[in-house]
């Protein structure tokens, strides 16, 4: 059993010893004073200081030090006089002169010149009288003692008097500096280690265990310096998954667990499989240049047995007791070039491949709207998108699935608002309340029977785009995205931010 | 969205009861409009379906029936105007379509000039295309005399006193100096000759789509009959504009009268107030709810949101659709309306039952391992842009846009954004120079895609791939070469380097990555040119691998 003292005896380093030795012997001593009694290096001694400090055997003081330093100018004016005394003499030689002609001939600027004339004229030695019409400073007085005092005070500043001082510093020819001197001395506890370490005689501390000592069996009978387990310790930073990423993985994992499988598709689709294909007419405001990013001028190509079919049901409803838009469907518009605005393109490239019943598949993509990057909008995001499709999948279903779904991110209290998309009916958006406000976090409904007519789909689809980038903002407790993703987001977030559970 | 404004303390008025704020914007949520409240001020968000909602009094009536205070209205017995608008074929070229109709006994006030005027904007914007498909004009109806010719006519016959103008005018002039003509002129360019109406004794009323008169076409609090007319290049969506706006003055306390509109071959009558008819089944309702609802709760909900009921029968109700209606193409439209009436927050949710099987794509498995190992080299995983410019992707990485043709963005808001990216490189490098502050080394990577040309439909492919990038005080083609040969060592691939000209490397320290004689990727370090265009002050190695040709080796059948 090893009692406090002996516990805190272990923990000290040989200059630690040193160190506590010299303060509790001689008390209250300066760093350098200990750095020249112990032999210690001054950057050592200041470190034992601290971690004695730690340990309770030791208390600083600050003493704040003032010090006076020469400027440029007093470094000067010590080397040539300062420059009252260099009027003096030239005034002494010529008797009389022009502010002019002395800075001319010593050199000096404007306000040297009112320095020394202030100084000069404040001891009754020059006064300005009139020569030949021009203002010329005469001397009056021959007695030199002040300013020779103030010139002494340059050579020497610790001695010169405080009047002095604090003159010359109003005349920026030196300036004041402050620095904290430590006085170290030992603590109640310092003193009862100190008197215990006599008892110890000579301690052979091992600081680090080397492989020689395992070889050679060193160790043996010797003492391990005992290590401040509780100091902090510089931090590291590990590779890991991005944030944004790491969701993505988890609400994958969430859609497997519920049985659905994966899909992938590319960003740049014809206007035909991002629009038209599920039934959005061709005057929507979301087909604008404004709203959706379109590809150079080019123009893809349309599969030729749906385009029919499509412009069939997007005129007149075909035979699904639709009216249709009652519009001319336009397929040089539907060939047009763009960057997808949702998922949906591809889960209607799914249908078009062929779907059998039952069957659920998602996909986490990503999707491109024509917005100025904010705190809560960026061009790109990404959709989770999903659909089931089943006989009898009714409203209740899809609500359902996202009470199921956000249950396992953590998200609960659910608000559903009805909205409008073109492709579904019902159609409905989610929210949910983040920093006290609701918001939104998913768009779903039911595929309309126009949207699948042309694929041939007879039971019922019900299908989303949930928004990660806002899945993201609530778990992380993120006020701007544009922080957490994008090539100007924060690396530093990435490497630190916080794991989160999700109850 | 379009957004309506009102005061609450108004709106509250219209609705004719006693609403809380919170429970207003409840009742509104649950009929599928946000609401913003700034003190006492409502900015509510309506769907593109709803134009007839645009006016804050056929909103208000709208909720009156959701809430039961009012009955759905029929609109049978509109009495006819006298007034006749005759089309003259010259329009069929440049602005063929028109309807009108008479609101009479307005008894107008400050609060319905200012509606009418933010009501015009507002469906202009969004049903109208900006004026180019419909567009509408209001005429003091005392001051014009039946029959209105609509014709097109040579811009210099055109002249009168255009709205808040003192002169006359003619029709080069109010495009080239008229505020509306000089935004909306380029809706007659190419046309010879410019369609306006002339009332009866010959005095012009406007030219549409850009301006009305400024004496006959001047609506004021002192109006108390208009005439309303809709010119545009749709049939459907004339009509539909001039049977919504009618029933939006309607809503306003107006009473209706009907204008003939006489072209060549036809007359059609507006407001077209006869109802269609749409049979919704029982069977589809009850699929649609998931619980079985029955005929007098059917009955509720269609009233609540303003329809009437032409007949019932055992398996489906005959429903009228109100003639305001755009929006109503099939039986599952009514369906959504009895939803938003019983409420979509009223369900109870049903637990998923559908049985399938769960299978994340085999790609996203080996995307998956190679992330695993790149964070176990100590690597940090970043999410980089898709959308790029050309100075990141070409210039600052001294590629000529003649080697490989950049993918063209067009109209991008944001001043990042003019191409889709071809690298991730040069995003992995925009991303050092964002955290250049950061300790050091900076070691990332991100595995994503790129866009790159292919026969396909579209004419492009995204390609995924793995990218790292080490920022460091040293940063060697040793550490990359090392990455590289660890990741293929324990994905069992073999390859060899060969020489790598691209001009953002130094050259004599880059490789391309040859597998199966297939070029799948490069490494080197960056050329201290590219460093220097990107602002960087210390070296960097990058490594770029083809993670859908790592997926084609490891997944061969």
């Amino acid at each position: 059993m090893v009692n406090g003292v002996d516990k805190i005896i272990e923990s000290l380093s040989s200059k630690e010893e040193a160190v506590l030795k010299e303060i509790a012997a001689s008390g209250n001593q300066e760093i350098e004073e200990i750095s020249k009694k112990t032999g210690l290096q001054y950057s050592d001694v200041s470190r034992s200081i601290l971690w004695l400090e730690n340990k309770g055997l030791v208390k600083t003081l600050k003493n704040p030090i003032y010090s006076y330093h020469l400027t440029e100018i007093g470094e000067k004016y010590l080397k040539k006089g300062i420059v009252e005394k260099r009027i003096f003499d030239y005034l002494d030689k010529n008797n009389a002169a022009t502010t002019t002609e002395l800075m001319e001939e010593l050199g000096i600027d404007e306000n040297e010149l009112r320095g020394g004339i202030g100084a000069l004229k404040n001891n009754g030695i020059v006064e300005f009288g009139t020569i030949n019409g021009k203002s010329v400073l005469i001397l009056k007085n021959r007695d030199e003692s002040k300013i020779k005092e103030y010139q002494n005070a340059l050579a020497d500043l610790s001695n010169a008097a405080t009047s002095v001082l604090s003159d010359l510093a109003k005349r920026g020819i030196i300036e004041k500096k402050s620095k904290n001197i430590i006085i170290a001395s030992a603590t109640k506890q310092g003193m009862v280690v100190y008197e215990e370490l006599k008892h110890y005689g000579k301690r052979e501390i091992v600081d680090k265990l080397t492989p020689q000592m395992l070889i050679g069996n060193l160790w043996m009978n010797k003492k391990f310096k005992r290590y401040e387990i509780k100091s902090p310790v510089p931090s590291i930073v590990g590779g890991r998954k991005h944030p944004l990423y790491l969701i993505i993985d988890q609400v994958k994992e969430i859609l497997i667990s519920m049985g659905f499988r994966e899909l992938e598709g590319n960003w740049i689709e014809t206007a035909f499989w991002n629009m038209d294909s599920m039934f959005i007419p061709q005057n929507h405001p979301a087909r604008d240049i404004q709203d959706t990013f379109y590809i150079g001028k080019e123009k893809g190509s349309l599969p030729e047995d749906l385009k029919n079919k499509v412009k069939l049901v997007q005129e007149g409803g075909w035979d699904t007791g639709s009216t249709g838009y009652m519009d001319r469907w336009d397929e040089e518009e539907a060939k047009k070039l763009v960057l997808r605005s949702h998922t949906t393109a591809l889960t209607f490239r799914t249908f078009a491949e062929g779907i059998s019943i039952p069957d659920k598949a998602f996909t986490i993509g990503r999707v491109f709207r024509n917005e100025n990057p904010d705190s809560m909008h960026m061009p790109e995001f990404h959709q989770i998108e999903g659909f089931v499709v089943d006989r009898d999948l009714s409203i209740r279903d899809l609500i359902g699935y996202f009470t199921v779904f956000y249950k396992q991110l953590g998200i609960t209290g659910l608000k559903f608002k009805p909205t409008y998309n073109p492709y579904t009916e019902p159609s409905m958006e989610i929210y949910t309340h983040h920093f006290g406000k609701l918001i939104e976090i998913g768009n779903s409904g039911i595929f309309r029977p126009e949207s699948l007519r042309p694929y041939g789909i007879k039971a019922n689809v019900i299908a989303w785009g949930l928004a990660v980038e806002r899945l993201a903002s609530i778990i992380y407790e993120i006020n701007d995205i544009r922080k957490l993703y994008g090539s100007n987001s924060s690396i530093d977030f990435a490497r630190n931010y916080m794991y989160k559970v999700y109850k | 969205m379009p957004v309506i404004n009102a005061e609450y303390g108004f709106f509250a008025n219209l609705l004719g009861k006693d609403i809380g704020k919170d429970e207003l914007e409840d009742i509104l949520f649950n009929y599928g409009i946000e609401v913003n409240y700034e003190e006492n001020s409502m900015a509510m968000e309506i769907t593109h379906d709803r134009p007839d909602l645009l006016s804050i009094y056929a909103l208000a009536k709208a909720i009156r029936q959701y809430l039961k205070i009012e009955k759905p209205e029929r609109f049978d017995d509109i009495k006819p105007s006298g007034y006749e608008i005759i089309v003259d074929r010259s329009v069929e070229e440049v602005r063929p379509f028109i309807a009108g109709f008479v609101a009479k006994d307005m008894h107008m006030d400050e609060n319905k000039v200012k509606e009418l005027v933010y009501l015009q904007e507002k469906l202009h914007a969004t049903f109208g295309s900006d004026r180019r498909i419909a567009s509408i004009g209001l005429y003091v109806r005392d001051m014009i005399k039946s029959p209105i010719i609509y014709k097109a006519a040579s811009p210099d016959e055109i002249s009168f006193v255009p709205l808040n103008k003192e002169r006359k005018m003619n029709a080069t002039e109010i495009l080239k100096n008229h505020e509306t003509g000089q935004k909306y002129g380029h809706l007659l360019m190419g046309h010879k000759k410019y369609p306006v109406l002339l009332e009866g004794t010959g005095k012009i009323m406007s030219m549409a789509p850009i301006i009305n008169s400024n004496d006959i076409g001047r609506i004021n609090e002192d109006t108390e009959n208009i005439f309303v007319e809709i010119t545009g290049t749709n049939f459907n969506r004339v009509s539909q504009l001039a049977n919504l706006l009618a029933y939006i003055f309607y809503t306003m306390g107006a009473k209706l009268e009907s204008v003939k509109v006489k072209y060549s071959d036809k007359e059609v009558i507006y407001p077209q107030s006869k109802e269609r008819e749409i049979s919704v089944k029982f069977e589809k309702i009850n699929s649609y709810f998931g619980i079985k609802i029955d005929k007098a709760k059917v009955r509720e909900l269609l009233d609540r949101m303003g329809y009437n009921v032409e007949s019932t029968s055992d398996d489906e109700v005959k429903v009228l659709v109100p003639f305001y209606r755009t929006d109503i193409l099939h039986q599952v439209d009514v369906i959504e309306d009895m939803i938003k009436a019983y409420g979509l927050n009223n369900f109870e949710l049903k637990l998923p039952t559908t049985y399938t099987q769960g299978k994340l794509l085999a790609k996203t498995k080996v995307v998956n391992y190679l992330r695993d190992l790149m964070i176990g080299l100590g690597f940090n995983e970043v999410f980089t842009s898709a959308l790029s410019n050309k100075d990141t992707q070409y210039s600052a990485m001294g590629l000529n846009e003649k080697d490989y043709k950049p993918i063209e963005v067009l109209g991008a808001k944001s001043i990042d954004v003019n191409i889709v990216r071809v690298s991730i490189i040069p995003e992995l490098l925009r991303l050092v120079h964002t955290n250049e502050h950061i300790p050091l080394p900076i070691k990332i990577f991100e595995i994503s895609d790129i866009v790159r040309h292919e026969k396909t439909e579209s004419g492009y492919k995204n390609e995924t791939k793995l990218s790292a990038l080490i920022y460091n005080t040293e940063a060697t083609f040793t550490e990359a070469k090392q990455v590289l040969d660890y990741l293929l060592r324990i994905l069992g691939i073999n390859y060899s380097l060969e020489d790598n000209n691209m001009q953002y490397f130094i050259e004599g320290r880059a490789g391309h990555i040859i597998v199966n004689g297939k070029d799948i990727g490069e490494l080197g370090e960056i050329n201290p040119k590219v460093l220097s265009n990107f602002g960087l002050k210390a070296p960097a190695v990058a490594l770029q691998i083809s993670i859908d040709f790592i997926n084609s080796i490891l997944n061969k059948a």
